[in-house]
């Protein structure tokens, strides 16, 4: 749009002046405005390229509506921990689906980040990234109890205390390393 | 007229102390242009230091408890050992919460490799403190080493954490519906096992303390170290 803008004769400020001064005074603005209009074209172009459909934005906004979901989704995850035992099949699977669920939320809040956020955060990023790891394990672990003779009822009430527990433990850094990375700022 | 225009006709039309007003301005702008604090920041290394040393020396207490409560076992084996399982069962219990810290750290040093020392390298290369910055250019390659040892002996950590913790958790689911003298007695290769594992990990976390010390003090500005 600049670029046609820019073209238009009545734009100039000497259109009072007459024609053979206008063709000739205004070929330097007119290259110039060429210029400025490819460096727009250019600018978008490469604005489309870096906004491509499936990366996420990193306006402070989306950061914040990322971490929010984080925040949303482990306080449910751990609501779930509390009830699980209630539900029919003893709500292992619920628990699974939920924790996946947090993973998803955080990788999604990870993209939202800028580069300069990853970058001074890269060692945070990693440690959160191996908590989560770490408190997955506890999954496989009350299999490996129930496996092991501990009964059913007892290890699955120690894995929900634990998946609740460390979920705590990691949300209180989560919530640590976005003030200091400055999310959402 | 612009701002800059305005400025350059003040400087060039004022003269004497205003002069040198506008020029001390301009100078505190330029500094502050150069600092970074406006940025998004990692924990300092000074904060991250005092987080992590909590952190390991909060772990070291927590083996010293689950290795008592484990020998507890073998201990009250032949008297009523209900309670010292139930002792054990909750010292387990509060090592898989309470390890998660410890263990990220040294999950995440392993998953950066260098990069996870090179960014406490880059901080000390940009801190405000200048003498802490002097010393660390001094103490480069005592510094290097030190974190050469620290990566090592957290890889010490991270290796023996698991098997640990899978041993006392098998002791748990054991020894859940019968802690009997004749049940503690079938497990006590399992104890023993455990117990080494424990050991080691405590001279894991050991290392991993010493290493931060040298690296606090090779850093501590000479004041700092004759007020202690």
């Amino acid at each position: 749009m600049r670029l046609l803008t820019n073209l238009r004769p009545n734009d100039s400020k000497n259109d009072d002046l007459p024609m053979n001064l206008i063709s000739s005074k205004s070929a330097l603005p007119l290259g110039l405005g060429l210029l400025v209009g490819l460096a727009v074209l250019w600018a978008s172009v490469f604005y489309a390229q870096a906004q491509w459909p499936g990366t996420a934005p990193t306006t402070p906004m989306a950061q914040r509506n990322a971490m929010n979901l984080v925040l949303n989704q482990v306080s449910w995850f751990q609501n779930s921990t509390r009830t699980a035992s209630a539900y029919v099949g003893g709500g292992y699977g619920m628990l699974l689906q939920q924790f996946q669920a947090v993973r998803n939320q955080y990788s999604g809040f990870k993209s939202t980040l800028n580069a300069q956020q990853l970058s001074s955060g890269a060692n945070q990023v990693a440690e959160l990234d191996s908590g989560l790891d770490i408190i997955q394990e506890a999954f496989a672990d009350y299999q490996t109890a129930v496996a092991n003779g501990q009964s059913n009822g007892s290890a699955f009430s120690n894995m929900a205390q634990v998946l609740n527990q460390a979920m705590a433990v990691w949300v209180q850094e989560f919530k640590q390393d976005c003030s200091q990375l400055q999310v959402g700022w | 007229m612009t701002i800059r225009s305005v400025i350059q006709a003040g400087i060039r039309n004022s003269g004497g102390p205003w002069r040198l007003v506008l020029q001390a301005a301009a100078a505190a702008a330029l500094v502050g242009c150069a600092s970074t604090a406006t940025g998004p920041k990692a924990p300092t290394l000074r904060a991250d230091f005092i987080e992590y040393r909590q952190t390991v020396v909060q772990s070291m207490s927590m083996m010293e408890a689950t290795l008592h409560a484990l020998d507890e076992i073998s201990v009250q084996a032949h008297r009523d050992p209900h309670q010292a399982y139930a002792d054990f069962a909750k010292a387990v219990h509060r090592i898989e919460v309470d390890s998660v810290k410890v263990r990220a750290r040294v999950h995440a040093m392993r998953a950066r490799g260098d990069a996870y020392f090179e960014h406490w390298q880059e901080y000390l290369g940009t801190v405000k403190n200048e003498q802490v910055r002097k010393l660390a250019e001094e103490h480069q390659p005592e510094l290097k080493q030190s974190f050469e040892q620290l990566r090592l002996a957290a890889t010490q950590v991270r290796e023996v954490f698991r098997p640990f913790l899978s041993d006392l958790q098998k002791l748990r689911a054991v020894l859940e519906a019968d802690p009997s003298l004749a049940h503690i007695d079938a497990q006590k290769g399992l104890i023993l096992a455990a117990k080494d594992k424990g050991r080691q990990l405590q001279q894991g976390l050991d290392r991993i303390l010493a290493e931060m010390n040298s690296i606090t003090a090779l850093l501590r500005p000479p004041a700092a170290v004759a007020k202690h």
